[in-house]
């Protein structure tokens, strides 16, 4: 007689383990929401800050940037570069704090494949950076208005951008083997990517190489579409946003996969 | 008199305090990659970013260069948070691993355990601070004018923050805590002490507000001996930071020596 797996054929008709990939993108919501200060009020914290420098350092002289208040321009760049980070960090912290702790081994017992892994990590660190975005644009509003003129653009681009960012997040935690090498890549990969990629400036005040390496840069595709949805302007091209976005992350959702498939640091 | 004497009367454990502080200095150096280049890669992000977005031909500040008022007064902020997380993260780690046992065992009094973790973490911030001006230098000369300001606010800033630290270690009972701490005390007033504006330009509630904030006394000082020019007077900031350093010492002392969180 041959035993029937508990969980993957309950719901469904075997194809995929919907309440073991709910199951575990609870956790991985629950986790972020468990220490709230650290995972939604820090950012928020500095958020506030550099928006507060930005305009004491203005001093008076009105700037614009891109046609726009400095701040009004400057808002929606800090919200997804926040959003992205958040993202990245949670998937990538959840896997390397599970293979440093050991829990790594209740993750692989379960009759969880590649697909419902992916769904719980990718899908509960993009849940982190959209909740961490909401709640910044809401505080965000007592200093500087920022109000969203075109609400596909932002909600495209949001999602997206903390889909891929929750993708590599998965892709760096898997291939971490310490926390210093996930810290590596934070500090030296994704902060500069997401400092660098027109959060702060437009693009058009880069010399003219940076601003030619700004083309292939999906960070800044991201930061630009999003804050056209709330400025309605833009420095790159919004459809080749859209396209380099969605390629980005079907990409990387079949490198995930393919990795998790093979059981690459994960099963010997 | 041999290394493991136990105290009398007046009698410092020189070898002991020269181990623990040797230990701390090791940590830094063997985790330089998160330690030291971090900070500096941040404080390159910083310039490259704030140059792009407020800089524009010859912008200046209080009569400088851009670039050459804010780049002291970033090298002053990773030397902060570095001090800070130093003398924090070494005892908040060995007090949740266990290892705290290790510094209390020995014969180490107070007097060598504050110095041991306050100058390991000053040396961190110290270390910090000398990469950051080195990697700045590409892109703006940075050369001291006043070696005297210079040396006394980077010292005592590295000293003040690392025996915050020490305060913040022993108090803290979770990583979250410490993170928190970070977050809403030192990162603000860093933030907000003049780094990457002038306070002259400040309205006045802000301006007088900013003179009971320490971080605004160390930025300013130190970034007088770069540019020569600072927003309060040199002689009050050396005071206010000295005397900073020996309050907080007392209270470190004070706190270890009553075992406060250490010994039950």
């Amino acid at each position: 007689m041959t035993t029937v797996p508990l969980y993957s054929k309950r719901f469904t008709g075997g194809a995929l383990n919907w309440f073991g990939a709910y199951t575990l993108y609870c956790k991985e919501v629950r986790r972020f929401l468990k220490v709230p200060a650290q995972t939604v009020i820090a950012p928020l914290a500095t958020t506030l800050l550099f928006l507060a420098v930005f305009s004491l350092a203005l001093g008076g002289a009105d700037r614009a940037m891109a046609g726009v208040p400095l701040l009004n321009f400057l808002a929606p760049g800090l919200i997804i570069m926040v959003m992205m980070q958040s993202s990245f960090a949670n998937a990538s912290s959840s896997l390397i704090m599970a293979k440093i702790q050991g829990t790594i081994v209740d993750l692989l017992m379960t009759p969880l494949g590649p697909v419902e892994l992916m769904f719980g990590y990718v899908f509960g660190g993009a849940t982190r950076g959209l909740i961490t975005g909401a709640v910044l644009l809401l505080a965000v509003q007592p200093f500087v208005t920022v109000a969203p003129e075109h609400f596909g653009y932002i909600l495209f681009h949001a999602v997206a951008a903390s889909i891929m960012l929750a993708l590599l997040g998965l892709l760096g935690g898997l291939w971490a083997e310490k926390f210093d090498h996930i810290s590596a890549v934070t500090n030296f990969v994704i902060t500069p990517l997401a400092f660098l990629s027109g959060t702060f400036y437009s693009v058009d005040r880069l010399p003219g190489m940076w601003r030619g390496i700004s083309q292939f840069n999906p960070f800044f595709y991201s930061i630009d579409g999003f804050r056209y949805g709330f400025i309605g302007r833009a420095d790159g091209d919004l459809a080749t946003g859209v396209v380099v976005l969605l390629a980005i992350d079907v990409a990387l959702w079949i490198v995930c996969h393919r990795l998790l498939a093979s059981g690459y640091k994960l099963k010997p | 008199m041999t290394p493991f004497h136990p105290r009398i009367g007046n009698h410092v454990n020189w070898y002991g305090l020269w181990t623990l502080y040797c230990r701390e200095v090791m940590v830094t150096v063997k985790f330089a990659g998160h330690t030291l280049l971090a900070p500096m890669v941040t404080g390159l992000l910083f310039l490259a970013v704030f140059s792009l977005a407020l800089g524009g031909d010859e912008r200046q500040v209080a009569g400088t260069p851009f670039l050459l008022f804010l780049g002291p007064g970033l090298v002053m902020m990773g030397l902060v948070h570095a001090a800070f997380d130093g003398a924090a993260i070494s005892i908040l780690h060995a007090k949740l691993e266990g290892t705290i046992i290790d510094v209390l065992m020995p014969p180490l009094g107070p007097l060598e355990f504050v110095l041991g973790h306050v100058l390991g973490g000053a040396t961190r911030g110290l270390l910090v601070a000398t990469v950051m001006l080195l990697a700045m230098q590409p892109f703006v000369t940075l050369m001291p004018v006043q070696w005297g300001l210079v040396l006394v606010h980077g010292v005592a800033a590295a000293l003040v923050l690392s025996m915050f630290g020490l305060i913040a270690g022993l108090w803290a009972q979770k990583w979250d805590q410490l993170a928190m701490l970070g977050n809403f005390t030192i990162a603000p007033l860093a933030f907000l002490s003049g780094v990457f504006y002038s306070t002259a330009s400040l309205p006045e509630a802000w301006r007088a507000a900013n003179l009971f904030n320490p971080f605004f006394y160390m930025v300013d000082g130190f970034r007088y001996g770069f540019i020569g020019r600072a927003d309060a007077s040199p002689a009050v900031g050396v005071a206010m930071v000295v005397t900073l350093t020996l309050v907080l010492w007392l209270i470190c002392h004070r706190l270890v020596a009553s075992g406060y969180r250490l010994k039950p």
